[in-house]
């Protein structure tokens, strides 16, 4: 008799402290950004585990501003659209470049900044000693190099359509990240990387790799909703048109997008 | 050393969800592969069919990808909003019911078949010799087995990260990208996950020996 | 939706893996008989190595061992290629589940059979290779079987460190479609798949080894 009564408690016990445990992470926020965790300048994790970055604080002015509440949600880029898709967050900040593919799932607001992608190479040493690019980019995209992008950027899309698909001879390395890809450059795993201008440069100062190039796609970032959320898009919107009237959008783009 | 330290500290925040991730898929597992297992011996003929489809999906299918799928094919009908947690949970748990209705079944194979006709022949229903007879006895075979378990869930839980769980591996990649320290970060995960999989053997092994009846068990003389 | 079409562009990826598969689930084995020898015949500092290792290798996700190996043993001047990093830690860490289930099928080996090897004047070694693994690799089989089926899932995690396998390709192609849910569907019956072959070739296996060997039930 004892074992059916301790069966029964113990199987009751375990639905229960299951169901705390989940109950538990339950967290009640308004509007949730879903950032790529390492794409400075725009939006990354510091080392504290903070979010911060371009993207970050523009939010989080919007949010003060219209008053909402907005919590940042760092996701592996490749899935943030359908992570928005499914609801899980609400919005992405995060130096999303606005194609027309990814239009045809998603609603943009108007665009806050313009970028070039860049091309990254490892340093050498000239005849004086002075640094400079191991390759040019003319001379990086043939001869069976290795490049490396991050998976689900317009940094790959473009390398996709326009180099590998125009039947030139490189191989596409694809990483969760860019900083993962500039790792494997400086380590000779890649000869080349290509990303957004400002992370390229924002990244590059402390590691022996240099900027060979830029590729003038001119492309614009806007921040993503859901096509079916006009209410937010539109507070979005409205945010970003008051903030960049302020010292604050002046002083938040010397902050993070001037120079490195 | 200062390094160590706040390296550990950014880690130990994911541990949090790490844990609560690995309880509630074991739960959901063993909620669900209990009566799984059971049914998986003394079910009807088109119950076991349907388990076993069950099973083979779920043993078939990498983790990774019922992760995926739970994430971005349930999360993705109209109408459903589905957590990253709740999804992870829900893959890792329903994954976990299959294997442990097989460990259950398995442990109900190890009970001598006597014990069953001794129940009965004594006028317990089935249902009643499982509960009072059968599957306590059961539940101590499959205990090594469930420590098994316990460890493959616990690793698997490194993955939830690929549908967006800020658990401990989620939080070991940004930092060694942020910090640049890689090796000192995956070298101090790989050591956490350690302990953690050390803690777990060692509780499960305490409680084999919580449990243990005396004259019953793999140690014990033969005979119903 | 246009489940065949699909295919073609997994093809490449599902090459890959089979690539992976054939040389990880050798080295699997070559380093769990290894391991496992050493665990009950070694010397013992031999024997503790082999159970530390059994131990980190089991006790760690499979997840950190191929960032540690393709992310952070460069930085000790190791540079491996994806390919080679994926193939050290899938053979590595399979290695030390093959090792344990090896180890436990040569400690159920009677003694009787070492001790009558000696007997007839073979040294150690030679009882080892010629009597007693042969009975434990078979002893071993539903145990490494197990395990060779979990190598071939757990070979997905491949596209972590940068390896387009059937895994990787499913991601980009799942990308560009945004069609993720049929797009895993099939490659996670890919997968099925090839665990259901490699579950039948492994019963038929035991099927024939059970007839021709020496066991408890002969």
């Amino acid at each position: 008799m004892n074992n059916i009564r301790s069966g029964t408690r113990i199987a009751c016990l375990m639905l229960l402290v299951c169901t705390v445990a989940f109950a538990a992470g339950g967290e009640t926020v308004t509007y949730v950004d879903g950032v790529d965790a390492a794409f400075p300048p725009f939006s990354f994790i510091d080392e504290t585990g903070e979010a911060s970055g371009f993207d970050v604080e523009v939010v989080r002015w919007i949010a003060d501003e219209l008053g909402f509440e907005v919590e940042i949600v760092p996701i592996d880029w490749d899935a943030i659209i359908p992570t928005l898709l499914t609801e899980e967050i609400d919005l992405i900040a995060s130096g999303m470049s606005i194609t027309a593919a990814r239009a045809e799932r998603v609603a943009f607001t108007s665009s806050y900044w313009s970028v070039d992608l860049a091309v990254v190479v490892r340093e050498t040493a000239d005849a004086d000693g002075e640094p400079v690019a191991e390759l040019n980019p003319f001379t990086l995209m043939g001869g069976g190099r290795r490049i490396g992008v991050q998976r689900g950027t317009t940094s790959q899309t473009w390398l996709e359509e326009n180099v590998v698909g125009a039947g030139i001879d490189v191989e596409l390395v694809l990483y969760e990240n860019f900083l993962l890809a500039l790792e494997d450059l400086e380590i000779g795993r890649v000869d080349g990387a290509v990303m957004d201008a400002p992370t390229a440069s924002s990244s590059i100062s402390e590691r022996p790799v240099t900027i060979a190039g830029s590729i003038a796609t001119g492309e614009i970032y806007g921040y993503a909703v859901r096509p079916q959320d006009a209410e937010l898009l539109d507070l979005l919107n409205e945010g970003l048109r008051r903030i960049q009237q302020t010292d604050t959008w002046d002083a938040l783009v010397q902050k993070w997008l001037v120079g490195s | 050393m200062s390094d160590l330290g706040s390296i550990l500290a950014v880690l130990l925040d994911g541990l949090g969800t790490t844990c609560r991730l690995l309880v509630c898929s074991l739960g959901l597992g063993f909620v669900l592969g209990l009566p799984i297992g059971v049914l998986h011996v003394f079910g009807p003929a088109p119950v076991r069919v349907l388990l076993r489809g069950f099973d083979l999906v779920m043993r078939g299918f990498p983790a990774i990808v019922l992760l995926f799928l739970l994430y971005f094919g349930i999360g993705g009908l109209p109408g459903v909003r589905l957590g990253s947690f709740v999804a992870a949970a829900l893959a890792l748990g329903l994954r976990g019911a299959a294997y442990q209705g097989q460990l259950v079944r398995g442990a109900l194979g190890m009970v001598p078949p006597g014990q069953l006709d001794a129940a009965r022949a004594v006028g317990l229903s089935l249902a009643g010799a499982l509960r009072a007879v059968i599957l306590p006895q059961a539940l101590r075979f499959a205990l090594p087995a469930l420590g098994n378990e316990y460890s493959i869930v616990l690793k698997d839980t490194s993955l939830a990260f690929t549908v967006g769980v800020l658990e401990m591996m989620s939080r070991a990649k940004f930092l060694a990208v942020s910090s640049r320290r890689i090796a000192l970060v995956y070298g101090a995960v790989a050591i956490l996950y350690w302990v953690l999989t050390q803690a777990g053997l060692l509780g499960v092994r305490a409680l084999e020996r919580g449990t243990r009846i005396p004259g019953i068990g793999a140690d014990a003389g033969g005979g119903a | 939706m246009n489940w065949l079409e699909l295919l073609p562009e997994l093809l490449d990826g599902w090459g890959m893996t089979l690539r992976l598969l054939a040389v990880a689930m050798p080295l699997g084995l070559l380093l769990g008989a290894l391991i496992g020898t050493v665990r009950v015949y070694g010397p013992w500092p031999l024997r503790a190595a082999a159970g530390l290792y059994q131990s980190v290798l089991r006790g760690v996700p499979l997840v950190v061992q191929l960032f540690v190996l393709y992310y952070a043993l460069p930085r000790t001047g190791l540079l491996l290629t994806p390919f080679a990093a994926a193939i050290l830690g899938f053979g590595m860490c399979s290695g030390a589940y093959h090792s344990e289930y090896i180890r436990s099928a040569i400690s159920s080996i009677p003694r009787g059979q070492m001790e009558a090897a000696r007997a007839v004047g073979m040294s150690r070694g030679q009882a080892v290779r010629a009597i007693i693994l042969p009975q434990a690799l078979r002893r071993a089989v539903p145990g490494c079987g197990n395990e060779l089926v979990y190598l071939v899932k757990y070979s997905s995690l491949a596209y972590l460190v940068t390896l387009v396998d059937l895994m990787g390709a499913g991601r980009i192609e799942a990308n560009a479609s945004f069609r993720f849910f049929e797009t895993f569907l099939v490659v996670g019956t890919i997968y099925l798949v090839m665990v259901s072959i490699l579950r039948a070739a492994l019963h038929v296996l035991q099927r024939a080894w059970r007839r021709s060997s020496v066991g408890l039930g002969a």
